[in-house]
């Protein structure tokens, strides 16, 4: 019996995408499907009047080098009396003799052979590498890879299946050029990653659009990774055009797994895995920080605190109770934590029906306790033909349940973290007898252990149905009624909190009283949309065409309930507390979005590439005189390949191709000062701020929001070039894009006059640019067992603003670390800028400082860049910027026998990394501590070469958050491996044993190995200037995956 | 045919309603279509109290003055007292137009409402002018001359600030004007009295002192009075006390009072972030009427003992009982744990007591329903006699004014035989005004007027003395070691008025900085 070979499984890959295409051209209907596969099985009307001697025909399907070849298709010529091979090649099929059978398999040349009389016949099929082409997924329609002339990357769903990710965006991490991802968090159920196509071209929601299955959502995140079966990010206007105002940031479009013309296969993928953390900062003892403070307050003209005695007694740990040395940080993380993940998939159908059905559970603890996550979800896809009409739905429902610990302040886990990192090693988690330490704002550890829960419920229910009828030749039409339904509540329920002085035994702090906050959203969003397409080929002149309708309604409401008071920390139902005291608070909002988009595409002779798109968009968010807009896009390309003169290279080179494109895309998001989206920025609105008059609350409105009448839609101008280059029958595959993309009337909220009162509303200002380049090639090579398959991406992304509207000036964030001005990236760190500390009297004494009475050696020594007599925010500089200036990433697989690895890494360069306040760490007392960054602390005689500043407590002028300076602006460039995996699949024959089709068990290892230039103890992906964040984590993994 | 027919439906399908891209909010009034209705219009007005003045500033403001310290600069306060405030770090901003804005959008608007009585119109107007004067008030004082704006500004409004005079004017008129239009408004709203109290700090502000004398006597006719008992007037039993001219008003649930446990010490839950100082204790005068340094009756070794009552009540010192123990901040071994040297405890060793006597009245300290007051009638008492010192029209009037306040506060009344010069009286009058409000916030804005911030401001403050404190009768065994808490530098050429925050300058180019900054 052979081994199961390469082949086998790569032909299983290239089975998975025929099932994924095939039924996308039941859902979005066009014919060009059959140009991509040039095997579908037509409809043909049986002959009912053959009526011959029928023969029980047997035979074995395999390729030239006599390897079987699974799942062919095997017809009898002209009729739908068919049958599909076994996975040893071999089928069996009723035939009447002297007819002719046809063979195809995707992949390979189709056959047709007249059986004659015989019984049982071996075929061997031809590899077609043109049938190679790969077909992506672009707006409203699939394209072969090869007639694109935009720019798309895509992925399918190999390399993003027996990952143990618990979020689609993260498992992009690395994978396509140009799509820069980034994950903040490795909190289960938050640890969502934020994507960036090309670079940040607005300074609003940078988020790219999301379609999956045709339908415009507002998250992938809740998305099972095993569902997907295709990835495609448009990333340049010319393929973007045609989803308008919405898709300036790239669209990301996904298409779920469908079944297809095959017998059910039932598939299971589970892994259990153990998730650790990859890096946390570490903080001094106790004792080495009374040391530091002693010399801070030394420092600031004050008094020592800490006695030699005292310090000692700090260090020998003899009296715990007054003296500890708390860990705080690992009182409140665990070493480890759980994850499991399952998933069962069952998918078939005949040759007019397809069904896709999957159920999926993942459960992740925390590496904190109280901190869960649990995920359901359940997807249905089917579809059926009947005459000319094509029906099919999409169902998918996900319930997500996320636990944290929370706080009697915010009520979420943040703070939780935060206070770990702020609250002193001198400060006594619990008392030998049994009372809790605590500062001002209490103890997180006794949070944790009081159990006070933030329980947030997410269920989303979409669906995406549709119809379509091929009204006459290579037209067809289509409607859509897509919807989406998102549920969600957030409960908080903070349990009270009693703290004691442990010596007497006395009340103390109270946190309390115990109150539940509720908030229930509910979302939906409507689409409804026509879509008409047309495609024929005469000649050598094939041309397409696409026009549709289509309106989308949004709407939001919230609910919120409080009460506090209850009677026990036990039940926290709002029922259960006091009415006295209770609140109800609630709101909702829409918007509305209408379209007519078009498009023409055309062909000629495989050679010349030529397609335009158009889309009106008109926004309910834009005053009726100016909310319609238009956004077209032109692009083309040479398959020169295909020309007559390049006859005689095809031995070496297999595809060469130029594209290039030029579009149009708008931007509607307007988001409010604090981050939340703002359905009605050009309206004047008075919020509800109300006030209490004798005791009693009235109800009072008072505009808060600014508000711009003028608004009108931010848009970007876009223009790409690319070359794609086959070598070696595609084995060398090179990809090469550059782009410059404008962004114009961005609409910016941005700082206004100080006499206007209200937050600043968005304006249509400045423009910025984005140019760059991305690149990829790939490198296959297979010989006998032995294959291997690499991609490695790179892309270089140069963000600058071109203009403000304000003669050049710096506008200075809230934040007080960054800013936006002409010639700079958007939000670039700006500060002083530090040039070592100042170790020399006279230099102190003759150089500019920020504030003459506390400047002292030791301090950081900030360039004076306007040469006048102080430092101040004049001096302030550009330090970086948070936005990487190269994103990498490479997966290399390897496959051996039964064997596979495979690894992926990535990575980014030219980014800048701000650490500030906790994650540095202070010295004010009990309520901060120094990270070991402090060890360096500079000191005339202890530590005279040390290169960090000066210990101080309460004086600002080196401070990380208060004073923000390049010497807390670090390169936070890193290589990172994300993935590593090894797996085994079970030979054919324990398969057969086991009565199972394929078995394979793997081990994988996620952010096993990290390379950074980023201080010790730091995440590179941490936010920038977080001051606690959950750590990313590490997992291992085992998982299995079973097709029965 | 038949796919012409479907065709043709499709386009229909294609054409919606105009109006579906018309959405307007579901919960929030638009601006456009409101004020139609009486209670519309009140809930506008209400609108401009909604944050029009804090507990939070009636509290911390003694902060930034020889008063009081806070001990974490991240709150606001510390900085402008040490001296050490800059542009880009100023501390707590005043300069925000928030409220003018909403107090001008109210005025700009009001009269689209057509169903308002001419007399009710006015009325509701002059309580907007009020909120806005008050603003005024407090932007002319700390930081002078601001841009005056009385009309809804544009997005870019670029306007220089006007000068000092100018707003001080403007103050004063406006009060001026809107006190009798003020008569009769419900509690907790601005009033008469509270329009004739602010034109009388205004007007002592700017020196005007007969206008101040004035205005202070408009207050007088009133019907204003104190408490007897001074202690009681920060209870919540005596919100909307006849001593209270002006509130910045609380309810428990949704408007709620959520700062007053910054003050109690750590053994009550109290985040001890206001230390009263050294100084502002050696104020108090002795029992006998005598400052410190003149009575027999004190004695450093025991130095809270025989001393004006309003010390106690303003001061938890080290052996004072509060909350049910004896407060023992200048002992280290002391088993409460309030010994002044760790952090999260006071500084000085002392705390503030007004507001917080009993920490256990309120059900939440963190969420109460407690009045802060803004202006009450003793200070209008002193300012009344101060302006008439400042005249040197010493009549009787001014010594029963100030014995008015002494004689509640227990202190026997104004020996004429000491006080009898203009000189002796303002030093009486200046002590006597630091003692009765001290810890509501006003203490700032008297250094300013009486240009003391360079005696009073510049160098150590001090704390308690250290010692022990006997838990079982709070008795003091007090050493000679005094806590010393920081040293503070004050230029006069600089600090009586704030640095103007940066921002306010970079999106308002017109505006310049304050001289030195």
């Amino acid at each position: 019996m052979k081994k199961f070979s390469i082949q086998r499984k790569a032909f299983l890959k290239k089975k998975a995408s025929l099932v994924f295409v095939s039924f996308l051209s039941i859902t979005i209907g066009t014919t060009q499907f059959a140009n991509a596969t040039e095997e579908k099985t037509p409809f043909v009307k049986s002959n009912p009047l053959v009526t011959q001697q029928t023969i029980n025909l047997r035979g074995v399907i395999k390729g030239t080098d006599g390897e079987p070849i699974v799942g062919a298709n095997v017809v009898v010529k002209g009729t739908s009396n068919g049958t599909i091979s076994d996975i040893d090649g071999n089928f069996k099929l009723n035939v009447s003799a002297n007819t002719t059978i046809k063979i195809s398999s995707i992949g390979y040349i189709t056959q047709e052979i007249n059986i004659g009389n015989k019984t049982s016949i071996v075929i061997n099929l031809v590899e077609d590498t043109k049938s190679l082409d790969e077909v992506v997924v672009v707006g409203y329609s699939v394209q072969k890879k090869v007639n694109l002339t935009g720019s798309v990357a895509a992925i399918s769903n190999e390399k993003l299946e027996a990952r143990p990710v618990t979020s689609t965006s993260t498992a992009l991490q690395g994978l396509l050029p140009g799509v820069t991802v980034i994950q903040n968090s490795g909190q289960p159920g938050k640890d969502n990653s934020s994507i960036r196509v090309r670079g940040i071209g607005t300074l609003n929601d940078s988020n790219p659009m999301y379609v999956v299955d045709g339908m415009v959502v507002s998250t992938i995140n809740d998305l099972d990774p095993n569902d997907i079966a295709n990835i495609s990010v448009l990333k340049d206007a010319a393929s973007c055009a045609i989803y308008g105002s919405r898709a300036a940031n790239g669209v990301i479009l996904i298409t779920t797994k469908k079944g297809g013309n095959k017998q059910t296969t039932v598939k299971y993928d589970g892994y259990f895995g153990l998730q650790t953390p990859t890096a946390q900062q570490e903080y001094l003892s106790s004792a080495d920080y009374a040391v530091l403070y002693n010399k801070a307050l030394i420092n600031e003209g004050k008094k020592a605190v800490y006695t030699d005695d005292q310090i000692q007694k700090f260090r020998d740990g003899s009296d715990p109770d007054n003296y500890p040395n708390t860990d705080w940080i690992g009182l409140i993380f665990k070493d480890n934590a759980f994850q499991q993940s399952h998933r069962l998939e069952v998918s078939g159908g005949s040759d007019k029906s397809a069904f896709m059905i999957s159920l999926g559970y993942l459960d992740q603890n925390g590496l904190i306790a109280l901190s869960d996550f649990k995920r359901y979800n359940a997807r249905a896809n089917v579809s059926t033909q009947f005459k000319k009409w094509t029906f099919g739905m999409n169902l998918s429902y996900i319930y997500g349940d996320t636990q944290e610990p929370s706080n009697p302040y915010t009520g979420d886990m943040y703070q939780i973290l935060r206070q770990a990192n702020r609250i002193a090693p001198f400060v006594t988690n619990q008392y030998s007898n049994g009372y809790y330490g605590y500062i001002p704002d209490g103890n997180p550890k006794q949070w944790l252990d009081n159990g006070s829960i933030r329980n947030e419920k997410n269920n989303t229910f979409r669906g995406v149905g549709n119809v379509a009828l091929d009204l006459f030749e290579g037209f067809k039409i289509q409607q859509t009624i897509s919807y989406e339904y998102k549920g969600s509540s957030d409960e908080k329920f903070i349990k009270d909190s009693q703290f004691y002085n442990w010596k007497t035994g006395e009340k103390t702090l109270y946190q309390g009283p115990n109150s539940q906050t509720d908030i229930r959203y509910s979302a939906m969003t409507l689409n409804l949309q026509t879509l008409m397409t047309y495609n024929r080929t005469f000649g050598k002149h094939t041309v397409g065409a696409i026009a549709g309708y289509s309106q989308d309604y949004y709407r939001r409401d919230w609910t919120k309930g409080y009460r506090k008071n209850f009677l026990s920390n036990d039940l926290h139902e709002l029922n259960a507390g006091s009415a006295d005291g209770q609140q109800a608070n609630g709101d909702a909002e829409e918007f509305a979005l209408q379209s007519y988009f078009g498009r023409l595409t055309y062909d000629y002779d495989n050679r010349y590439l030529f397609e335009a798109n158009v889309r009106r968009d008109g926004t309910s968010r834009i005053t009726e005189d100016g909310r319609w807009g238009t956004f077209p896009s032109f692009s083309g390309a040479w398959r020169i390949i295909n020309e007559s003169f390049m006859a005689n290279t095809k031995s070496i080179l297999s595809d060469l191709k130029l594209r290039a494109g030029w579009g149009l895309l708008g931007n509607q998001n307007v988001i409010k000062s604090n981050g939340d989206p703002n359905y009605y920025p050009y309206q004047s609105l008075l919020a509800q701020k109300n006030y209490s008059f004798d005791g009693k609350v009235v109800l009072g409105v008072t505009p808060v929001d600014g508000f711009n009448p003028n608004l009108k839609w931010e848009t970007s101008e876009s223009t790409n070039i690319g070359l794609d280059l086959g070598l070696l029958n595609n084995q060398l595959t090179i990809s090469a894009d550059a782009y410059w993309r404008t962004t114009k009337d961005i609409l910016l909220i941005t700082p206004v006059s100080a006499l206007y009162g209200l937050n600043a509303p968005a304006q249509n200002i400045g423009k910025v640019l984005n140019r760059g380049f991305e690149f990829q090639i790939g490198y296959k090579y297979n010989k006998g067992d032995f294959g291997f398959n690499s991609i490695a991406n790179m892309s270089y992304n140069h963000n600058e603003i071109l203009d403000l509207g304000n003669n050049g000036a710096k506008i200075w964030n809230e934040n007080g670390y960054s800013f936006l001005q002409e010639g700079y990236p958007i939000n670039a760190y700006g500060g002083y800028e530090s040039i070592g500390l100042f170790k020399d009297p006279n230099d102190l004494k003759n150089s500019a400082v920020i504030n003459r009475s506390r400047a002292g050696l030791g301090d950081l020594k900030y360039k004076n860049q306007n040469n006048d007599d102080k430092i101040d925010g004049d001096d302030r500089v550009y330090l970086g910027s948070y936005a990487p200036k190269f994103v990498f990433g490479l997966s290399l697989d390897f496959t051996w026998r039964e064997f596979d690895l495979s690894m992926q890494f990535n990575g980014a360069a030219g980014v800048k990394g701000y650490v500030k306040n906790e994650m540095v760490g202070r010295l004010n007392g009990n309520t901060s501590k120094p990270t070991t960054m402090f060890e360096d602390c500079w000191d005339a005689t202890t530590n005279p070469n040390g290169k960090f500043p000066r210990p101080l407590s309460s004086w600002y002028q080196n401070d990380s958050e208060s004073t923000p300076s390049s010497f807390w602006i670090i390169n936070a460039s890193y290589l990172r491996m994300k993935n590593f995996q090894v797996g085994y699949t079970f030979p054919q024959k324990v398969c057969k044993f086991l009565t199972v089709s394929k078995v394979r068990v793997y081990y994988s290892g996620q952010n096993l190995l990290t390379l950074s230039g980023f201080s010790k103890g730091f995440d590179p992906e941490a936010p920038a200037g977080a001051r606690a964040y959950y750590p990313q984590v590490k997992v291992n993994t085992l998982g299995l995956s079973v097709t029965f | 045919m038949k796919k012409y027919t479907i065709l043709g439906l499709v386009l229909l399908l294609m054409t919606s309603c105009s109006d579906f891209l018309d959405r307007f909010p579901l919960g929030t009034e638009s601006n456009d279509t409101y004020w139609k209705t009486e209670s519309q219009a009140n809930a506008a007005l209400v609108g401009c109290y909604n944050d029009w003045y804090s507990m939070e500033n009636i509290i911390y403001f003694d902060c930034t003055s020889d008063n009081a310290y806070n001990p974490f600069s991240w709150e606001g306060w510390q900085i402008a007292a040490t001296g050490a405030a800059t542009p880009s770090e100023s501390g707590r901003d005043f300069f925000s137009y928030t409220t003018i804005t909403r107090c001008n959008t109210f005025i700009a608007n009001i009269d689209r409402v057509t169903t308002l009585s001419e007399v009710k119109r006015n009325q509701m107007k002059a309580e907007a002018r009020f909120l806005r004067a008050f603003n005024y008030f407090m932007k002319v004082t700390l930081y002078g001359g601001v841009p005056l704006v009385t009309e809804p500004a544009a997005m870019n409004a670029d306007q220089p600030r006007d000068s000092k005079e100018k707003i001080i004017d403007f103050v004063i008129s406006e009060t001026k004007e809107i006190a009798p239009l003020l008569a009769g408004t419900g509690k907790g709203h601005a009033s008469t009295g509270a329009a004739y109290a602010l034109k009388a700090r205004m007007e002592i502000f700017a020196g005007k002192y007969a206008e101040a004398a004035a205005s202070c006597q408009e207050v007088m006719k009133l019907g204003y009075a104190l408490l007897p008992d001074y202690k009681s007037i920060f209870f919540p039993e005596n919100e909307n006390s006849k001593e209270v001219i002006l509130n910045v008003e609380y309810e428990e649930t949704s408007y709620s009072d959520d700062i007053l446990g910054v003050m109690p010490p750590a053994s009550s839950g109290g985040w001890s972030s206001i230390n009263p100082t050294q100084s502002l204790v050696d104020n108090y005068e002795c029992v006998d009427g005598k400052p410190i340094n003149e009575s027999s009756l004190y004695n450093a070794k025991d130095p809270y003992k025989n001393r004006d009552a309003r010390l106690a009540a303003t001061i938890v010192y080290p052996g004072a009982m509060y909350n049910g123990a004896y407060l023992n901040s200048i002992e280290k071994s002391d088993p409460t744990g309030d010994y002044y040297a760790p952090y999260g405890r006071s500084k000085t060793g002392y705390y503030p007591r007004k507001y917080v006597d009993n920490p256990k009245i309120y059900a939440d300290i963190w969420k109460n329903g407690m009045n802060g007051i803004v202006i009450r009638y003793a200070e209008v008492l002193l300012t009344y006699a101060e302006a008439k010192i400042e005249l040197n029209q010493i009549d009787q009037s001014v010594y029963d004014a100030i014995n008015l306040v002494r004689v509640r506060a227990g202190l026997p009344i104004v020996d004429k035989t000491i006080y009898n010069s203009q000189t002796k009286m303002r030093e009486l009058i200046r002590r006597e005004r630091r003692s009765e409000l001290a810890m509501e916030g006003i203490r700032w804005f008297d250094i300013c007027r009486w240009k003391i911030g360079e005696e009073m401001m510049n160098g150590k403050v001090y704390g308690a003395l250290l010692g022990t404190v006997n838990a079982t009768n709070g008795n003091l065994n007090l050493t000679n070691e005094r806590i010393e808490v920081e040293t503070r530098i004050f230029e006069a050429n600089k600090h009586y008025v704030w640095p103007i925050p940066q921002k306010y300058i970079d999106a308002t180019p017109s505006i310049k900085q304050n001289p030195n900054y």
